[in-house]
């Protein structure tokens, strides 16, 4: 019988909100245990959010008041039986209780120590208070993905976006530190930034002002190198469709679904670059075919043709598409609740095991009592004292 | 010993996939991004690319006028940099021998289809009958699981729209009939994709090194992007069906993710977010506890704020227009008011902060002045001191450089035979 991939590595999870929790899911998913600090005195932990249970499946919770003298040494002693530490405090903030690093690596050499920030824990804005909605404005995506609104609407700061991509980077850095365990011994400290895990997904972006280039990069509207490029209306309630065409062979395409032929030969839309330079003209006869077809009708009939089609779903399409429902990417978990998958599948369908997420402080007994030692006299006390709350 | 050398001496390179060889056999973004991520953390990638031509990636701009023609493509410099490339045909019969050769001291191989190496014949079985522990990753746009439903034609702008991105990313809205869906920007699809990859990546050396056996991994695009949905999933699992874009009237600005204001200064936008009720007290301090700021019916309680969030955006810009992004950024900062500056292009290249942190590669290949590129988004430093590298010079591989070091040194054939391949085209 196969180990999971994980197994035997525990975790002690600081983090919250998205970008953490999402990471230590995945962890979670490959064998981890993840043991999350939480504590009914804070808010931030009562009041689930509806996307709680979705980042935080496969975990135990365990209650401790930092701010009591026994809590941060009770969360040293379980650091000693760890091998990981995740968290996304403001800066200073472990360091006050005594968990910072460089306390950490004392009672554990070989601690892996994963700290993410907003942008980072050096330099001189280290010290940012930052969340992930305000990090896409700072990084440059609200910029491209679309127009600036007082509205703060259809420009990239909803759903989350660097939370997510956060995640996949943290759990990458993670997965190279713990091979490097299993090969050297050593443990790791890791500073990860939001604002340039947002970034390096916007190479081009800055690439074309470096060199000057007048070609903008793509938008959240429009591909530059194709024309037609963008989303257009159809006919029917909140319908469109996303078309976008790259060459002679799919313009001509294009052409025939729209019944007009004769545009194929008009020297506006010869080639790329030409279509390129008469875009609006381009945009505006597409937009007028699909202003009155019915949206699965004109995706057929681009589709069929070999023109990069697409309806614009919501997520309820999404998971309830074949594709998806058989794939196994949202699957529901034991309790009910919905989840999320690895975004990866093995040849075998393995995704990834997740148990549902646990209720607040599930874990006490667990976590104080078996894997601390206390016995349960003495975890009755530290509640009752308010430090396992 | 100089101070530069006993600086370099001080700070060891960490290499936390040291050892690990990587051939990599694609011809796409995210599948090269996959592979350069893994080949920054300390794998050794070789890259194969077809003879002659090379990787089609090289003839995509932007393009650094004064490099060399063929390595002058600065998007395919920072998704390869690093890597040794080499070429290869393997559909021809003593490139396929080849190419099974290098297998056979692989630990990863990367492809960008799952098809092409059945055409091979080399499936699977084949593969660990090679290499028991080898891992394989495609990194595809659609899975291959899907037998029907895949688009003969699709982009990654329109594989956006399918995977329900770009309609959350426009949801809510105040006029959902005039505002159309936003898809991703830039590379984003590509490379999250990438990203995401190379986890799956590791997974599967993980796995390889603890039960003995390769995986054959797959990740796919749309796969990726429709994971990062986490609170349309979240809402889907409430029961929510209908997925109204229309923006309710009183949802204020708590819809675009906690009582955010987007505010024009002197020379751009700030966007800010006092949520907490402390926060809000230094925010209208900071702007000089102005007469409005006093009304509690306005803005006295964070409820109120929402709710009457359009007046108090022309309250607040009417001081904010009147500072930079820059000042404001700050102030608001050192009050401890989460606010950022609305970054541009240039702003990014210029950003301190970015800088101090040597967050920017510099690509060497670009001419006369190197290339700013985005690095590894974290730093690292193991038990021992050693850290990974940031703010390197990196030059993109030149095609074919390393094709002597593959053929002569690794596999054992003579210049002659080499040469000879050569003029078959099959390297």
């Amino acid at each position: 019988m196969t180990q999971k991939t994980l197994a035997g590595l525990r975790v002690v999870d600081f983090s919250w909100v998205l970008a953490g929790p999402m990471t230590t899911k995945m962890l979670a998913g490959m064998g981890a245990e993840i043991i999350k600090i939480e504590s009914s005195t804070r808010r931030e932990h009562t009041q689930r959010q509806p996307w709680w249970a979705v980042v935080n499946a496969g975990k135990k919770s365990c209650t401790i008041n930092l701010s009591r003298p026994q809590g941060p040494e009770l969360i040293r002693r379980l650091i000693a039986q760890s091998d990981m530490v995740v968290e996304n405090f403001s800066n200073g903030v472990l360091a006050k209780f005594g968990l910072d690093y460089a306390t950490l690596a004392k009672i554990r050499a070989d601690l892996i120590f994963v700290s993410a920030s907003g942008t980072g824990r050096e330099g001189p804005q280290r010290d940012s208070l930052a969340y992930g909605s305000l990090l896409q404005a700072y990084s440059g995506r609200a910029s491209v993905v679309g127009t600036l609104n007082e509205r703060v609407e259809a420009m990239g700061i909803l759903p989350a976006w660097t939370d997510p991509i956060t995640a996949l980077w943290e759990s990458c850095a993670v997965l190279a530190a713990i091979r490097h365990r299993r090969v050297s011994g050593e443990g790791a400290y890791i500073d990860l930034s939001m604002l340039e895990s947002t970034v390096a997904l916007l190479p081009e972006l800055l690439f074309r002002e470096a060199l000057g280039s007048e070609t903008p990069t793509a938008t959240g509207a429009r591909e530059p190198d194709a024309a037609p490029s963008g989303c257009f209306r159809c006919a029917g309630d909140d319908a469109w469709l996303a078309v976008s065409v790259s060459d002679d062979r799919q313009w001509r395409a294009l052409c025939d679904a729209m019944r007009k032929p004769e545009l194929a030969a008009d020297s506006r839309f010869a080639d790329a670059v030409s279509r390129v330079t008469h875009r609006a003209a381009a945009d505006d006869l597409l937009a007028a075919w699909l202003r009155v077809q019915p949206p699965a009708r004109a995706l057929d009939a681009l589709q069929s043709r070999g023109v990069p089609a697409a309806r614009s779903r919501h997520i309820g399409a999404v998971i309830e598409d074949p594709y998806f429902a058989d794939g196994g990417l949202f699957p529901v978990l034991a309790d009910g609740s919905r989840s999320i998958a690895l975004p990866w599948r093995d040849s075998e369908g393995f995704r990834g095991d997740f148990a549902p997420p646990p209720r607040l402080g599930e874990h006490n007994d667990y976590v104080f009592g078996e894997l601390l030692g206390l016995d349960a006299h003495e975890i009755e006390t530290l509640t009752e004292a308010g430090v396992l709350r | 010993m100089n101070a530069a050398n006993s600086t370099l001496q001080a700070r060891a390179i960490a290499a936390p996939l040291a050892g690990v060889r990587v051939i990599e056999w694609s011809h796409s973004m995210p599948a090269a991004f996959c592979a350069r991520v893994l080949r920054d953390l300390g794998a050794q990638v070789l890259k194969l690319e077809p003879p002659g031509t090379g990787d089609a990636l090289r003839r995509i701009g932007p393009f650094a006028p004064d490099a060399p023609y063929g390595n002058d493509a600065a998007l395919f410099a920072y998704l390869n940099h690093g890597k040794e490339s080499a070429t290869l045909d393997p559909s021809h019969p003593q490139g396929a021998a080849l190419f099974r050769r290098l297998i056979e001291t692989a630990d990863l191989l990367i492809t960008s289809d799952a098809t092409g190496l059945a055409e091979l014949q080399l499936d699977s079985d084949t593969l660990r009958r090679i290499q028991p522990a080898l891992v394989t990753l495609a990194v595809t746009s659609w899975a291959t699981r899907a037998e029907s439903g895949t688009p003969s034609a699709f982009t990654d702008f329109t594989l956006t729209h399918h995977a329900g991105y770009a309609f959350h990313q426009a949801r809510p809205v105040h006029a959902p009939d005039q505002q159309a869906p936003v898809a991703c920007a830039d590379r984003e699809v590509a490379l999250a994709t990438g990203v995401a990859a190379a986890n799956a990546a590791l997974w599967g050396l993980l796995e390889a090194q603890m039960n003995g056996h390769g995986r054959s991994i797959e990740c796919a695009e749309l796969d990726v992007i429709a994971h990062l949905l986490i609170e349309p999933v979240a809402d889907y699992g409430r029961g929510e069906r209908s997925f109204s874009r229309l923006r309710e009237e009183l949802q204020g600005t708590e819809v675009a993710g906690g009582l955010i204001w987007l505010l024009p200064c002197k020379d751009g936008f700030v966007m800010i977010s006092p949520r907490e009720q402390h926060q809000w007290e230094r925010w209208v301090e900071l702007l000089g506890n102005p007469t409005w700021s006093r009304d509690e019916t306005l803005c006295g309680e964070r409820t109120a704020r929402n709710e009457n969030w359009m007046t108090l955006q022309d309250e607040m810009s009417k001081w904010t227009r009147e500072h930079t992004r820059a000042d404001v950024f700050e102030r608001a900062q050192a009050a401890r008011v989460a606010c950022f500056p609305v970054s541009g292009a240039r702003d990014l290249l210029e950003n301190a902060q970015l800088n101090a942190r040597g967050f920017f590669d510099r690509w060497q290949g670009a001419g006369n002045a190197p290339l700013s590129m985005p690095g590894l988004p974290f730093s690292m430093r193991t038990t021992s001191g050693a850290e990974l590298p940031r703010a390197r010079e990196v030059v993109s591989p030149v095609l074919g450089s390393a094709n002597r070091a593959v053929f002569e040194a690794r596999l054992g054939l003579s210049a002659e035979e080499v040469e000879t391949l050569r003029r078959h085209g099959v390297v």
